[in-house]
C-alpha cells in the first residue's frame, strides 16, 4: 500500500508537471502582446517594458543564460540618468537597445543604471545587432545612429554606434565617446549560474505551486481570489452532488426493483427523454418558470435559499443519465449468483438489497462519484453564469477572454491537483471496498 | 452496514444545506445616513427610502479618478467624483457650467493662463484617512486648492496613467507636466515623495484659487476641466491607503514596503470624492452601492433647459435641492436573458432591449409597441459622439496610393442596409469624420463619398485600376490584389460584420479576406502598420471637432492615435493654426478646410454613428441622456408608489 501510494504520488508529479507544460507552452505560441492590453491604448514602449519586467515575461523563456547591455553612472550629480536618441532620423535606437528604463529595485549602493533588454547568450564578441530589437540593424543602418546618454551631472554624452559590429563595440564607441573619461561606464552583465533557473518557466512553476501570482487586471493576490471564489461554486455543486447522488440512488433502486413493469418502463423511458434535452434548456426553462413565480429568486444571491435553484436545475439535468447507470448497475448484481442464493436461502428482498446489491454496487458508484470532484470546485461555468453565482468557472472564463494568464495558471494547476487526487482516492477506495483488490 | 447508510444520509444532509452556511448574508439597503448630530452620531433615514435598482453588465475598471479611461466606468465615477467644472444636464449642445469652481477660468491676455476660484466649503466624502472621532464617525475636511494639483500630479504619473484617459487628453499641454512625468518615471511606483517636486503649470495661488498655465493656447481644456478624471485628491489618502494598511484589530497601521505599495485606489474604502453619492459597496463584477453623500453641498435642480424639456416634464424639479434618491444598486448581470427578465419582472428601472426582442418592443417610426406602453415602461433613443469607421492604412502600398480606390470603397458601401440588418435600424449613416451632433458638421456638411453610389463607385474602380496599374500594383490578372481587413473582435458579430463587408466590396470587385483578431494583436498590427483595412471607431471626449481631427495629424502616427498613418501637410498646418484658436468664425472655416481635405482624401471608410435604445420603467423621473457628460444620478427621481404598484420592490 505504501509503496503504491509513493509511486502513485511520484507519477502525479510528472502528470501535473506536463500539464502546466502545456499551459505554459500555449500561452506563449498565442500571437499578440499581452503588456499591450493591459498597459492601454496609449501606453508606450516604457510603459509595456515596465509591465514585462514587473510580471517576469521580459526573462528569457526556459533557461537563463541571458545577458544585458548596462549603462553605469559614476558621476554623482542630482539629475537622472537617461539615454535618447541623438540620430538625425529618430531611429529609435534606445528603445533598440532596450535602454530607456532606469532599474528600478536599486540596492543602495549600486548607482544608477540604466538597462538593457535581456539576451541570450551576449557576449562580447557576438554581434551587435543582437541586442537590438526591431528593424533596426547595426552598423548598416543608412543614416548615422547616434546615441546621447546624460548622466545625473546633466553634461549629455553623445556615442556615434554606426560602426559598431560587435556588442564589444558597442560598449566602446559609448566608453570611449568624446566626453565620457570614465563618467558613465557601458558594460555586460554579469552572470552566474544561479540565475539559470531566473526564467519564465521556472517563475510559472514556481508561482503555481505557490500560488503567489497576481491578477494581470486586478491586482489581487491569487489565494485571496480563490479562497472568495470557491464557496459559492462548492454552494452549488456540492448539494447539486450530494441530492443528484441520493435520489438517483433511490431511483434507480425502485426502478431495478420493479425490474420489467410499468414503473421500470417509464423510469427507463423519462430518463431517456431527460438525456435528450440540453443542458441549457433545463437553466433557461428554469430560470424562466422562476421569473415568473417568484422573480427576486430567479437571479442572483439576494436571498441564500436562492442558490437551490441552480441547484435543482443541475439535479434534474442530471437524473436521467444517473438514474440509467446505476440501474443498469443494480441490475447486473441482481443477476449475481450470491443474490439467488440468498433469495433461495429466505432472505427477503429489502435485505437483500440493502446488504448485498448495494454494498457490491458501491464500487462503480463511488468511481463514478469521485470523478466529478474536479468539477465540484471548477463548479458549473453556465449555471453560474446564468444566476449570477461568483464562483471559479466564471472566473475562469473571464481570466481567458481577457488573457489574465496567472489566473489561468493558478486555476489548471489547481484543477489538475485535484484531479490527480481525485484518481488517486478512487484507487484506494477500491481496495477498501473490493477485497479482492490488492494495491502493490 | 446500518451505520454506513445512516452516515450517508447525514453527508448527503450535511452537504445539501452547504450553501446556508456557506454562504455570507447579503446585505440589504435598509437605511442610509443624511446627516451627523453635534456628538458626531449618524442621524439614519430607513423610512421612505428612495432607493434604485438596476442591473450593469461591463465590468468596471476603476473607481480611481485617475485611471479612469471607459465609459462604464465614467458612469459611476462621476456621481462620486466632481471636477471644477460640468456639462449642464439639459442644455443642448452641451454647455460647460462651473462645479466645485465658482465661475468660468480668468483667462489672461495670451490666452495661456487660467485662474480658477474654487467653492468654498466643499467637503470630501468622511473616510478614516481624515482622522475620526472617539465614537467612531468617520472626519472630513474641505477641498482646498492644492488638492488638484495633487490630481494632476496624479494624472500625469507615469506609474497611474497606463490605461486611463486622464494623461493622454493634457500630454503636452500644460507648463512643467511633462517634465514632471519624466521625473516620475525614474523613481519607483511605491515611492510618494515623487509628488513633492512642484509643476510650474498647476499651481495654488492660495487655498481657494488654483493656477494653471499652458504651453501654448488650448481652449479645449474647457472640455477636459469639464471631466471627472481631475477630480480633488487628498494627500491624506495617498499616506493613509497607498502607504499604510491594517494590521489586524486594534493594531496600528503599518507601513506597506515600498515595492509592494499600488499607486491607483483599488478598494471601495479607498474612494474619496466630494460628490452627490459616496461609493458604500463594491464588490468587483458583483454589486455596486451608491448612497447619498450626507456631507454634500446645497446643489439644486437646473433651472434652464430646451423647449422640449418643459413637455417632456424635465423641469418639474428645476431650483429643488439635489439629490432627490436615497441610494442606487446595480448588480452585475452578465446574461442578457436574465437583465431582460429582471426589467420585466419589475425588480430594475432600465434595460437595454435584447436583439431579440427587438421588433416586439420598437415599431418601425422607432417608437415604442403599445403594449409596452400600457406596463408604463418609456423608450429614451440617443446617439453617442461616435463614429464606426473602417480605416485604411495609407502607409501601404494598395491602399495609400489611389485615391479612387479608396473612394470607391466607401461609395460601394451601404451603410444603411448594414445598420437595419446588424443593428436593428440602431444607428444612423456617418456623413463626415465627424459626428452630425457636432456644430462643425452643420458648417462643413456630409462628404461627397460618404454615401452610396454604386454607378460612382463602377466608374473609380476603373480609374484606381488604372492608377494601380501604371505603378504594377495588380495582381496577375489585372485585378486589385486581395484587402485584408481586420477586426479587433471575433466571434458571431466579427463574422456577420465581416461577411457584409464582403458582399459590398465584392460588387465593385474588390475581394476582401476578413481577419479576426483579439485586441492585444489587433493593437500591435496597427501600430507596426501591418493592416490594410481595419476596423475602429472614436468616442468623442468632447464635442469639439478637434478631437476627431488630431485622429489624422501626422506627429500623432507615433503617438499612436493616428491609426491611419495619413499625412498630409497642409492638413497638419491648419490643425496646428486651429488647435490653438478660441471658438470663432475663423477657427471655424479652417475646421471646414480640414474637412473637406479629409473627404476628398478618404483615409477611412465611415460606418455609423450608434444610435442607443433604453427601456425605463414608468417611475424613473427626470431622466435625459447626456452625449459626453456623467454624474447626473443627483437629479433623478423613482416614484416608488409607481414601482410598488408595478410590483417591484418597496
Amino acid at each position: 500500500m505504501g509503496r503504491f501510494l509513493v509511486r502513485r504520488l511520484l507519477q502525479s508529479v510528472f502528470t501535473v508537471f506536463g500539464v502546466m507544460l502545456v499551459c505554459f507552452l500555449l500561452f506563449r505560441v498565442m500571437s499578440g502582446d499581452i503588456s499591450a492590453a493591459y498597459t492601454g491604448q496609449h501606453s508606450s514602449y516604457v510603459d509595456r517594458e515596465v509591465f514585462m519586467r514587473k510580471h517576469k515575461l521580459d526573462l528569457p523563456l526556459v533557461y537563463n543564460y541571458a545577458r544585458r547591455l548596462e549603462v553605469v553612472d559614476h558621476t554623482t550629480g542630482k539629475g537622472v540618468l537617461q539615454a535618447t536618441d541623438a540620430s538625425p532620423k529618430k531611429t529609435r535606437v534606445t528603445a533598440a537597445l532596450g535602454l530607456m528604463l532606469q532599474q528600478a529595485d536599486m540596492a543602495e549602493d549600486h548607482l544608477p543604471t540604466l538597462q538593457g533588454r535581456l539576451v541570450n547568450r551576449a557576449r562580447p564578441n557576438s554581434p551587435a545587432n543582437d541586442i537590438l530589437e526591431g528593424q533596426l540593424r547595426l552598423p548598416n543602418a543608412d543614416a548615422p545612429l547616434a546615441i546621447q546618454i546624460t548622466p545625473a551631472d546633466g553634461q549629455p554624452i553623445t556615442a556615434i554606434v554606426v560602426e559598431t559590429d560587435t556588442c564589444q563595440a558597442l560598449i566602446d564607441a559609448i566608453n570611449t565617446a568624446p566626453g565620457n573619461d570614465g563618467r558613465i561606464e557601458a558594460k555586460l552583465s554579469s552572470w552566474s549560474m544561479g540565475q539559470l533557473c531566473n526564467s519564465q518557466f521556472f517563475w510559472h512553476l514556481w508561482r503555481c505551486v505557490t500560488f503567489s501570482g497576481e491578477s494581470f487586471k486586478t491586482h489581487e493576490r491569487l489565494t485571496e481570489i480563490i479562497a472568495k471564489r470557491a464557496r459559492y461554486s462548492l454552494s452549488i455543486t456540492v448539494p447539486a452532488m450530494a441530492l443528484g447522488w441520493l435520489i438517483s440512488m433511490v431511483i434507480s433502486m425502485l426502478v431495478a426493483y420493479f425490474r420489467g413493469s410499468w414503473v421500470d418502463h417509464s423510469g427507463v423511458l423519462l430518463s431517456v427523454l431527460g438525456m435528450c434535452i440540453p443542458f441549457l434548456a433545463y437553466m433557461i426553462m428554469g430560470q424562466w418558470l422562476m421569473f415568473q413565480v417568484l422573480p427576486t429568486y430567479a437571479w442572483g444571491l439576494g436571498h441564500k435559499v436562492n442558490v437551490y435553484v441552480p441547484v435543482l436545475i443541475a439535479v434534474i439535468a442530471g437524473l436521467g443519465g444517473q438514474v440509467r447507470f446505476y440501474r443498469t448497475i443494480f441490475l447486473n448484481e441482481f443477476h449475481q449468483d450470491y443474490v439467488r442464493t440468498a433469495r433461495a436461502k429466505g432472505v427477503p428482498l429489502p435485505a437483500v438489497m440493502f446488504k448485498h446489491v448495494l454494498k457490491n454496487s458501491m464500487l462503480p458508484i463511488l468511481t463514478n462519484l469521485v470523478l466529478t470532484i474536479p468539477f465540484l470546485i471548477m463548479g458549473s461555468l453556465l449555471l453560474e453564469q446564468f444566476f449570477g453565482v461568483p464562483g471559479l468557472g466564471d472566473l475562469m472564463l473571464d481570466s481567458i477572454t481577457s488573457r489574465d494568464v496567472p489566473i489561468i495558471n493558478a486555476l489548471v494547476f489547481l484543477t489538475a491537483i485535484i484531479y490527480v487526487i481525485g484518481l488517486l482516492l478512487t484507487d484506494v477506495l477500491y481496495a477498501l471496498f473490493d477485497p479482492r483488490i490488492r494495491l502493490k | 452496514m446500518k451505520w454506513f447508510y445512516i452516515i450517508s444520509l447525514l453527508v448527503v444532509t450535511v452537504m445539501v444545506t452547504a450553501p446556508l452556511w456557506l454562504l455570507p448574508e447579503e446585505a440589504r439597503i435598509g437605511s442610509v445616513v443624511v446627516g451627523y448630530d453635534e456628538n458626531h452620531e449618524p442621524i439614519h433615514k430607513t423610512d421612505d427610502l428612495m432607493v434604485g435598482y438596476d442591473s450593469y453588465s461591463s465590468a468596471i475598471r476603476s473607481f480611481d479618478a485617475t485611471t479612469c479611461g471607459d465609459v462604464a466606468s465614467s458612469s459611476f465615477q462621476g456621481n462620486i467624483y466632481e471636477g471644477l467644472y460640468t456639462y449642464q444636464y439639459l442644455i443642448r449642445p452641451p454647455k460647460v457650467i462651473p462645479q466645485l469652481a465658482t465661475d468660468l477660468p480668468e483667462v489672461s491676455e495670451d490666452k495661456k493662463t487660467y485662474t480658477i476660484r474654487l467653492k468654498k466649503g466643499v467637503k470630501y466624502h468622511r473616510n478614516p484617512c481624515f482622522g475620526s472621532y472617539p465614537n467612531g464617525t468617520h472626519k472630513t475636511r474641505p477641498v482646498r486648492a492644492s488638492d488638484f494639483v495633487l490630481a494632476f500630479k496624479r494624472c500625469a504619473d507615469f506609474h497611474n496613467s497606463n490605461a486611463s484617459l486622464s494623461w493622454p487628453l493634457i500630454a503636452g499641454k500644460i507648463v512643467g507636466l511633462d517634465a514632471f512625468r519624466k521625473k516620475t518615471q525614474q523613481a519607483s511606483s511605491g515611492d510618494f515623495a515623487r509628488y513633492d517636486a512642484p509643476v510650474s503649470g498647476v499651481t495654488a495661488l492660495d487655498e481657494h484659487t488654483l493656477q494653471i498655465t499652458l504651453n501654448k493656447p488650448f481652449p479645449q481644456i474647457m472640455y477636459v476641466l469639464a471631466m471627472h478624471l481631475y477630480a480633488p485628491c487628498p494627500a491624506e489618502a495617498i499616506d493613509y491607503w497607498l502607504v499604510h494598511r491594517d494590521s489586524g484589530e486594534g493594531e496600528p497601521r503599518e507601513v506597506i514596503a515600498p515595492e509592494q505599495r499600488l499607486s491607483e485606489f483599488t478598494q471601495q474604502p479607498m474612494v474619496i470624492g466630494t460628490g452627490p453619492y459616496v461609493l458604500r459597496e463594491w464588490v468587483r463584477k458583483r454589486r455596486i452601492v451608491l448612497a447619498r453623500n450626507p456631507d454634500f453641498r446645497y446643489d439644486t435642480y437646473p433651472t434652464e433647459g430646451m423647449p422640449d424639456d418643459v413637455a417632456a416634464g424635465l423641469l418639474k424639479d428645476a431650483g429643488k435641492q439635489v439629490p432627490f434618491i436615497d441610494a442606487y444598486q446595480w448588480d452585475f448581470v452578465a446574461e442578457t436573458f436574465a437583465n431582460w427578465m429582471r426589467f420585466l419582472s419589475c425588480q430594475t428601472g432600465a434595460n437595454g432591449i435584447p436583439r431579440e426582442q427587438y421588433d416586439s418592443v420598437v415599431q418601425p417610426g422607432k417608437k415604442l409597441a403599445a403594449q409596452w406602453k400600457a406596463k408604463g415602461i418609456f423608450l429614451v433613443t440617443y446617439t453617442s459622439p461616435t463614429i464606426f469607421q473602417l480605416g485604411m492604412n495609407m502607409q501601404d502600398k494598395v491602399m495609400g496610393q489611389s485615391k479612387s480606390l479608396r473612394q470607391a470603397l466607401n461609395l460601394c458601401f451601404d451603410v444603411q442596409t448594414r445598420i437595419d440588418l446588424l443593428y436593428n435600424g440602431r444607428g444612423q449613416v456617418g456623413r463626415n469624420v465627424i459626428p452630425s451632433t457636432f456644430p462643425s458638421f452643420q458648417a462643413a456638411g456630409p462628404g461627397p463619398y460618404f454615401k452610396y453610389d454604386l454607378a460612382e463607385a463602377k466608374r473609380l474602380i476603373e480609374l484606381a485600376k488604372k492608377e494601380l496599374g501604371a505603378k504594377g500594383l495588380l495582381d496577375a490578372k489585372g485585378n486589385i490584389p486581395e484587402i485584408t481587413l481586420d477586426y479587433g473582435f471575433s466571434g458571431e458579430p466579427a463574422r456577420r460584420e465581416a461577411e457584409y463587408a464582403q458582399q459590398q466590396f465584392a460588387k465593385i470587385g474588390v475581394r476582401i479576406k476578413p481577419i479576426y483578431n483579439d485586441w492585444p494583436t489587433m493593437q500591435e498590427k496597427m501600430k507596426n502598420g501591418t493592416t490594410q483595412l481595419f476596423s475602429s471607431g472614436w468616442h468623442a471626449d468632447y464635442m469639439d471637432a478637434e478631437n476627431f481631427l488630431q485622429l489624422y495629424y501626422s506627429p500623432n502616427i507615433a503617438s499612436g492615435t493616428n491609426n491611419t498613418g495619413y499625412t498630409n501637410p497642409a492638413f497638419d498646418t491648419l490643425y496646428e493654426e486651429a488647435r490653438v484658436m478660441s471658438p470663432s468664425p475663423e477657427r471655424m472655416k479652417k475646421y471646414v478646410q480640414m474637412l473637406d481635405m479629409l473627404c476628398e482624401d478618404v483615409p477611412v471608410i465611415i460606418m455609423s454613428e450608434p444610435m442607443s435604445y433604453v427601456l425605463y420603467a414608468g417611475w424613473n423621473q427626470n431622466v435625459k441622456k447626456h452625449p459626453v457628460g456623467y454624474g447626473y444620478l443627483k437629479y433623478r427621481r423613482i416614484d416608488i408608489g409607481e414601482r410598488v404598484k408595478r410590483g417591484g420592490p418597496k
